[in-house]
């Protein structure tokens, strides 16, 4: 008897809870986003960072109260360095998962396929690819963000760089990707315009157990210096053995193919004397030294291996912001906030935490990254930028100037 | 949905695949690992006819089959020379990777790593629209070819393919045409490849030549083991296995307690022992695979 | 006419170690009768054990190449034990297992080391020029321990009284079963020494690149073409043929483009066997 008194309001309380509970949550459903980059197969070296950069993120804006007052989810997926299982992937992500973008896209025979399917239904790609194709389809739907400078913007800073330093010959040798051969190609023409030579160049296979020939070919011109356009894996084979042929032929590349994982793997020896160059200038910022300690710990190694990593942190921290400031999570309000949170005019923030407060309290803003002051132009692409100079040297990676492509 | 659709697309194409494969081993017991070149080059016929030189699908599809039919006939013909059948297995993968080579290198012509984008089916339609039409599309192929390549299992050429496997020296002293005979499944089965290759295409939007890579030849295989092959319901049951083999795994984060939970890149590498482990087993324990007729 | 020289003297390194690569391929083809598409995994484990034996455990050389060659035959052998011998009698099954076999062993090669190369710590000296032609000691080194290996492996087939038994069950296993020859032991046997074979060649490549969970897959492609050239089954044709593939690669990449190199030892392959359908050394299979 007692007991079927007690049920009824129970029942009511119940569902009048679960009532309120949907009422709430019928307002703004959290973000969810999902990540899609390589972490098995020929790009997987740079996986693990990405992770790191990813969770330090994630975990940055969760504990500054999420966004919109919810939690946000990052999930990941593989895209094993192949174009279909990325494809497969991101649907996955975005049918099953009900992810609201789409981030950390690495190779861009990867990203072209997923854009070919995110832009019919809206979802905005954050993307480390290289390849010039992007900014046509950027400039197309404004739903592609290039988080890194195009590969062509690189090889002419390859190409005022190795001026500089006083090279007249150059040799190019390109992976054959791309984005990569987009390098080459505006190394060449940069290099030439300069007054430089260059001598030819030679497409390499990745993964190969012997460059010989093509070294070959690379050294017959005696060229003063020779453009590896690459990733890390290749460097370190092609320069071990350069080095035995020609140990005064200078090299030079972009900072994540010469970088403090190379040093470490070809010892201070090969490394001496190499040059790099690398868009990211954020070395000073307070986002970059709130990050670098984290990362550290995570991974054990020095972001300046993996810049892409540090750049992952920023989507995600960008992306966060944008939907924040929208007011939204429906892609298709936040979406347009990428650009305006990023390129502002506002208040300059440097975290999470700093942006939400600024945007609660009714201000612009602009977020600036621990890889780079982010400003997109129409194609989604980032504006112009400086390159920073560095020099491989006793064991070390100095950096030595700026460029300005 | 979505996802659903894509994946029964996706389960789909290698149907077609598994289905010309089944045809060239299955029941005449050629050793066919080259498989993703034709493939390849379908696809690429389909996007180059279609977007450089603006083509109808139809158009296009019929293009990118007799392309895979024309790139048969020399491999035919090394069926006929190479009696022992691990080296037609080689030869074929050779030639599809050389495919693949030139994909990348030609660039004057394929764009190379640049990829082609490739127009919508219907561009009209929005997402959900064309994923469906691809959908059907394909269903409505995978149903053709079984039938197709069922009947000709019953007509005197099928004996006689079969009969080529079975013995082929045999099949020769009866006075068949036996190198005719190798030289049309070759082509036949290519054909099949080549459109499924002009299909996979228009799903995927994008082509490049990485995606041809020769795994996914191993893949197919691993279907029509599955299956059952000389089973041609058998091989399209096999890839309804594969697929839920390649893309079930995904799921396993989310499936796993959170403490056995490792980092990304260590759940992506089980994810590969997972399906590796799974493309071991299979064959060995289920030689007749599900629905297959003869034994390995 | 240097250049051409040059690309000799490249070409006999590169294909000395294909040649070593083709030798472990054919001679588990001899035994098993099945082309193990896993072979490039336990290059690949050979490179990581010396590896992981000088790095982690701080053991010398000799003892971290004795280390990796281990750990390539255990592996190999619990390969046998748990898949290949039981599909013995069915050598298109062994094939399909071993494409499986090869991607649960990168997978796990992944997982335990993660994807980041890495490399052996050894030196490296200049190059010598012997009157126009480069040559990196490094690769003299390495080519000369190929042939060593080689060598040795010959020896053993030719000379010890295993090495007969091995290539009369490679030949007939009935025959060789009925001349009261244990099939089973041989099978050990030759799988050991193909395996070793194998790591050794990790190695090699390992120390004029570096290591990676792809190391081994990265070479299978010439190596088969090498195998199936040589005539499946027959150690000195493997090792002919592996040579031979070396050489016309780098000769050719005088005029073709470096990305075709692969496609051209296919290309060779398939001339040769239009001539000689059963490879080089003419090694009848049994009609099956």
């Amino acid at each position: 008897m007692n007991q079927r008194l007690l049920a009824l309001p129970l029942l009511a309380l119940g569902f009048l809870m679960s009532a309120s509970s949907t009422v709430f949550a019928a307002e703004v459903s959290p973000l969810k986003i999902g990540a899609v980059f390589p972490l098995t197969g020929s790009y997987a070296s740079y996986g693990k960072g990405c992770s790191a950069g990813l969770k330090i993120a994630l975990d940055e804006v969760n504990a500054a109260g999420g966004v919109l007052d919810n939690k946000v989810t990052l999930l990941s997926e593989d895209d094993q360095s192949d174009p279909t299982a990325g494809l497969n992937a991101a649907k996955k992500l975005i049918d099953v998962n009900k992810v609201d973008a789409i981030l950390g896209t690495f190779a861009s025979s990867v990203t072209l396929p997923i854009l070919s399917y995110t832009t019919q239904i809206g979802i905005p790609v954050l993307t480390l690819s290289g390849a010039p194709e992007i900014s046509q389809i950027g400039r197309r739907t404004h739903l592609v963000y290039r988080f890194v400078a195009t590969e062509g913007v690189f090889g002419e800073s390859y190409a005022i760089y190795a001026h500089q330093s006083g090279a007249k010959t150059a040799y190019v040798l390109a992976t054959n990707n791309a984005a990569q051969l987009d390098s080459a190609r505006h190394f060449t023409s940069r290099f030439t315009s300069l007054g430089g030579k260059v001598l030819g160049q030679t497409v390499f296979e990745p993964g190969m157990s012997s460059y010989r020939s093509e070294l070959t070919k690379t050294l017959v011109g005696k060229p003063d210096i020779v453009l590896i356009a690459g990733y890390t894996d290749d460097a370190v084979t092609l320069t071990k053995t350069l080095y035995q042929l020609s140990p005064t032929t200078r090299v030079i590349g972009p900072l994540y193919e010469l970088s403090d994982t190379y040093l470490r793997t070809v010892g201070p020896a090969v490394a001496e004397g190499k040059l790099a160059t690398d868009a990211t200038s954020a070395e000073g910022s307070p986002a970059y030294a709130r990050v670098l300690p984290l990362y550290r710990q995570i991974t054990g190694d020095d972001p300046t291996s993996n810049p892409y990593a540090i750049i992952d942190y920023d989507m995600v921290i960008t992306l966060a912001l944008a939907a924040q400031a929208a007011g939204s999570t429906d892609p298709n309000v936040f979406t347009p906030f990428i650009a305006t949170v990023a390129n502002g005019p506002g208040k300059t923030v440097t975290s999470y935490a700093e942006g939400l407060a600024a945007l609660k309290a009714g201000q612009k803003i602009k977020y600036e990254g621990a890889s780079s002051t982010i400003e997109f132009n129409e194609s989604g692409d980032l504006k112009h930028m400086m390159f920073k100079t560095f020099l491989l040297t006793g064991g070390k990676v100095v950096v030595k100037g700026t460029v300005s492509p | 949905m979505t996802y659903l659709i894509a994946m029964g697309t996706q389960t789909g194409l290698f149907a077609l695949l598994a289905l010309s494969l089944n045809l060239q081993w299955g029941y005449t017991g050629l050793q066919n690992f080259g498989l993703v070149g034709f493939y390849a080059a379908g696809a690429y016929c389909y996007a180059l006819t279609t977007t450089l030189l603006g083509w109808p699908t139809a158009a296009g599809i019929l293009a990118a089959m007799a392309v895979g039919t024309l790139l048969a006939y020399p491999l035919g013909l090394a069926s006929i020379r190479l009696r022992i059948g691990f080296y037609l297995a080689i030869v074929t993968l050779g030639f599809s990777e050389t495919i693949r080579a030139v994909l990348v290198n030609e660039d004057w012509l394929t764009q190379g790593t640049r990829g082609i984008a490739v127009k919508l089916l219907f561009p009209g339609w929005g997402a959900a629209g064309n994923q469906t039409a691809m959908f059907g599309l394909i269903l409505v192929a995978v149903i053709a070819v079984y039938l197709l390549f069922e009947r000709v299992g019953q007509t005197p050429f099928g004996r006689t393919i079969e009969a080529i496997r079975d013995n082929e020296d045999a099949a020769r002293s009866l006075g068949k045409p036996v190198t005719g005979f190798k030289i049309q499944v070759f082509m036949l089965g290519s054909a099949v490849t080549a459109g499924a290759g002009a299909l996979n295409a228009i799903y995927v939007g994008y082509l490049v030549p990485d995606q041809f890579l020769s795994i996914i030849t191993f893949y197919v295989w691993m279907a029509m083991i599955v299956g059952g092959s000389g089973s041609n319901r058998g091989v399209v049951l096999g890839c309804l296995v594969l697929v839920l083999l390649l893309e079930g795994s995904r799921f396993l984060k989310e499936v796993l307690p959170a403490a056995l939970l490792f980092s990304d890149q260590r759940m992506a590498a089980l994810r590969l022992m997972i399906i590796g482990l799974g493309l071991t087993v299979i064959p060995i324990n289920w030689p007749r695979g599900l629905l297959g007729r003869k034994e390995l | 006419m240097i250049a051409f020289a040059q690309a000799l003297a490249n070409g006999i390194s590169d294909g000395a170690l294909l040649a070593m690569v083709a030798l472990g391929i054919t001679l588990v083809f001899g035994v098993a009768r099945f082309p193990n598409v896993a072979h490039g995994e336990f290059l690949t484990l050979g490179a990581y054990g010396a590896y992981w034996c000088s790095s982690l455990l701080g053991w010398p050389l000799l003892a971290a190449v004795g280390g990796g060659i281990v750990l390539a035959i255990a592996a190999g052998l619990a390969s046998y034990a748990l898949v290949f011998r039981t599909v013995s009698q069915r050598p298109v099954t062994a094939l399909l297992a071993s494409i499986g076999l090869s991607i649960l062993l990168r997978g796990a090669i992944t997982f335990i080391a993660g994807s980041q190369q890495v490399s052996y710590d050894i030196p490296l000296w200049g190059a010598w020029d012997l009157a126009g032609l480069t040559l990196l000691p490094l690769d003299v080194l390495v080519t000369i321990a190929s042939f060593v290996v080689i060598l040795m492996v010959h020896l053993v087939l030719a000379k010890t009284p295993i090495g007969t038994r091995m290539r009369a069950v490679a030949d007939n296993v009935e025959l060789a079963r009925t001349s009261g020859i244990d099939p089973q032991r041989i099978n050990l046997a030759t799988w050991s020494i193909a395996l070793a074979v194998a790591a050794l060649a990790g190695m090699f490549v390992a120390a004029r690149t570096a290591i990676s969970p792809d190391l081994g897959w990265n070479l299978l492609l010439p190596a088969f073409a090498a195998a199936v050239l040589g005539g499946l089954g027959s150690p000195y044709g493997a090792i002919l043929a592996g040579l031979i593939i070396g050489l016309a690669q780098n000769i050719a990449t005088l005029w073709i483009s470096e990305t075709y190199k692969v496609s051209f030892s296919f290309l060779i392959l398939i001339a040769v066997l239009l001539i000689r359908p059963s490879g080089i050394t003419g090694r009848k299979e049994m009609a099956r």
